[in-house]
């Protein structure tokens, strides 16, 4: 586990500033990334998944954002750790990494491809900033990509203008304008939520695909259990800006420990039973106004005195199964400065 | 069969406009030919992919758009009448009968206007009791839903998207209508939020007797709320059964293909997906014969060349589907579709 490892987050704290008083979007997560490995993070809307993911390409929304505390650690293969957190984000270190290691695509295709430049353009002016990039070699690997993404036939496509294609294409061609550098990580936020069934079924078994062709690590952001489960190795389950479970996919999927998690399960409609949904009572709680203690406790149905009062801890399983809940933590042995073991 | 509504042949045409003199250059068609039953008491589901045409389906049913061609026959206290042909001033009243719940509670609510003042509309435009009186009720509805009563005077922006949408279906339940059209109605909202949401809704036909058309994309939530689906495809149904019955024995190819695209949140079992090619095909310009041919796994030569009628199948149970190859094609339901090991 030491050896492959590939991004390391201790403690990251993303805030942000606003009239409203302070919002802390991520407040103290850890978590890993391994080669080769598909870690799905899992939340509600305004959880803090999205801002991670942009904190670790450190581009956090300049307006009030920043990252406060905390580092990200990506292990590049073959030369010294990068601490990205404290890279700033407009350096030239930070530039090499964005794109040619860690590469990123977004859940609206339309609103980040550029209408005024054809799809080629685009991919093509990504695979100039390699070094000793020429035009012609740099248009030839174009449309092998385009051909590889399923966008056919790709010499016509390549001339064509992101509004010319449908979601699904423009999905394939975000995914081609990511992967043309080689990435050794590849963070997906939400990439399938724009679109229909069919299509994301497509999209997802690209990305599958794409990964296990290009040995990239693959984060995949969603609010979609089903997505989850259909890609992850691992899984993250975030929760007002914190992790409160992570284990792998098939432990998280058969015993989830966190009430949360255990909530969200099962309120998903399953094909095949009609019994009645159970339902996490209440909803997500405004960020201006966090709960005492532990920020699910007003919406949990196992909370007890100690969870109202004081915030939970990392608690960890032998199987490496983390757990931040009160539950869990029995012994004060269990549970050490700041959930850090 | 009893029928609360009955859509016949129902036709929506959209003219597609432009050049210099603004004319009228094709037409959309968003729906084409469409005939529908519904039950009183029963909630059928209407799913699809984007742009096949089930929101202007649901949207024709309340006259939202004037149906180009076709009925819509709905049957109120042993009078039947064809919303289709009426006067917008004629349809006032029916309008208490047939409301709809849109998808995104963010735009249909207005955001100048109280709750109290929105839940209390329908009542004051129906010209029904007094303002307190309506007041009282809109109290009532309020709780029912799940909300406070001291909501009345607050605005749309202090909810939250779950709290939205109950006020959403409290407006649209306030004239106690017959026949609730919910249009992607928790697709707007968080996972968590999406289960009480769908439960409120289950409670709310058992208590109050009412009749659903639940349009949806996602087919797990159909298959929880619904007794029959229907499968739309490039403005026609090409497939309608009971809802067990589709997902276990599916007919028409473009069905099973949805069902093995489903992301299924269960890592031990293993999906065969059907690959369907491409995307939707522009419905301005459908293809020829069977509209499903250019991305079905099952196309035959003459399924490009002569359109499919629905038809019973075989087996009958009042199952129907519109394929060529029906009595031939053995196709997978969702368990098949999904190899559950551990």
């Amino acid at each position: 586990m030491r050896d492959d490892r590939l991004l390391t987050v201790r403690n990251l704290k993303v805030s942000f500033h606003t009239d409203l008083g302070e919002v802390k979007a991520v407040d103290g997560i850890n978590f890993d990334i391994a080669r080769n490995e598909t870690v799905g993070v899992v939340g509600e809307s305004g959880c803090g998944k999205s801002m991670t993911s942009l904190a670790i390409m450190n581009m956090v929304p300049k307006l009030g954002g920043s990252i406060i505390g905390g580092s990200i650690c990506y292990y590049p293969p073959e030369s010294k750790p990068v601490m990205i957190a404290s890279l700033k984000p407009n350096s030239k270190e930070m530039r090499n990494i964005r794109g040619a290691e860690i590469s990123m695509i977004f859940q609206e295709p339309m609103a980040s491809l550029t209408p005024v430049y054809t799809i080629g353009h685009q991919i093509v002016e990504s695979l100039m900033l390699e070094p000793d990039m020429n035009k012609r070699t740099a248009t030839e690997k174009a449309y092998q990509l385009l051909e590889l993404v399923g966008i056919t036939p790709p010499q016509q496509r390549f001339r064509e203008y992101p509004h010319q294609l449908s979601g699904g294409m423009r999905q394939r061609a975000m995914i081609a304008m990511a992967i043309c550098r080689d990435p050794n990580l590849l963070i997906a936020d939400e990439p399938t939520t724009a679109l229909d069934v069919t299509i994301e079924a497509q999209i997802l078994d690209l990305l599958r695909e794409m990964r296990n062709r290009f040995g990239m690590s693959l984060m995949i952001i969603t609010h979609d259990l089903g997505v989850i489960g259909e890609m992850a190795d691992r899984v993250i389950v975030m929760y007002m800006g914190k992790v409160v479970e992570c284990a792998s996919c098939k432990t998280l999927f058969s015993s989830p420990l966190h009430p949360y998690t255990q909530g969200l399960m099962h309120s998903i409609p399953v094909i095949g039973k009609k019994e009645r949904l159970s339902t996490i009572k209440g909803s997500v709680p405004s960020p201006y106004d966090l709960p005492q203690g532990c920020s699910f406790s007003p919406r949990c149905p196992q909370a007890f005195e100690r969870c109202f009062s004081e915030d939970p801890c990392e608690v960890i399983k032998e199987t490496g199964h983390t757990v931040t809940c009160w539950l869990y933590a029995n012994h004060s042995a269990d549970c050490l400065s700041g959930g850090k073991v | 069969m009893n029928t609360i509504l009955s859509v016949r042949d129902l036709v929506k045409y959209f003219p597609i406009r432009g050049g210099v003199f603004h004319g009228v250059r094709g037409f959309v068609r968003a729906v084409d030919g469409v005939d529908l039953d519904i039950a009183p008491g029963e909630t059928v589901g209407l799913v699809g992919e984007s742009g096949c045409g089930k929101t202007t389906l649901g949207r024709c049913i309340i006259r939202l758009h004037a149906p180009s061609q076709g009925n819509i026959f709905f049957s109120l206290g042993g009078k039947t009448q064809d919303l289709a042909k009426m006067k917008p001033r004629e349809l006032n009243p029916i309008r208490s009968r047939i409301q709809y719940v849109f998808q995104d509670p963010f735009s249909s609510l207005n955001s100048r206007m109280t709750i109290g003042d929105v839940v209390t509309e329908p009542l004051k435009i129906q010209k029904i009791g007094t303002s307190k009186s309506r007041l009282q009720r809109a109290r009532e509805l309020l709780i029912r839903v799940g909300l406070s009563e001291d909501m009345l005077n607050r605005y749309p922006h202090e909810f939250s998207g779950g709290q939205r949408q109950r006020i959403v279906v409290a407006r649209s339940l306030v004239l106690d209508p017959d026949l609730l059209i919910c249009d992607e109605p928790v697709s707007a909202l968080d996972v968590s939020v999406q289960s009480q949401v769908l439960n409120l809704l289950k409670d709310l036909q058992s208590e109050m007797g009412l009749t659903y058309l639940f349009i949806a994309h996602d087919l797990s939530v159909v298959n929880y709320v619904s007794d029959r689906v229907m499968v739309m495809y490039l403005g026609k149904i090409v497939e309608i059964a009971q809802s067990e019955e589709l997902y276990t024995h599916p007919r028409h190819p473009y069905t099973e293909a949805l069902l093995s695209s489903i992301p299924i949140a269960d890592p031990f079992s293993e999906t065969k997906r059907i690959p369907l090619k491409g995307s939707v095909p522009n419905a301005a310009n459908p293809p020829s014969g069977c509209r499903f041919h250019t991305r079905c796994a099952y196309a035959q030569k003459r399924c490009s060349e002569t359109e499919p009628a629905l038809a019973e199948c075989p087996t009958g149970s009042d199952h129907f589907a519109a394929c060529l190859r029906l009595e031939e094609l053995h196709l997978k339901g969702f368990d098949e579709l999904r190899n559950r090991g551990s």
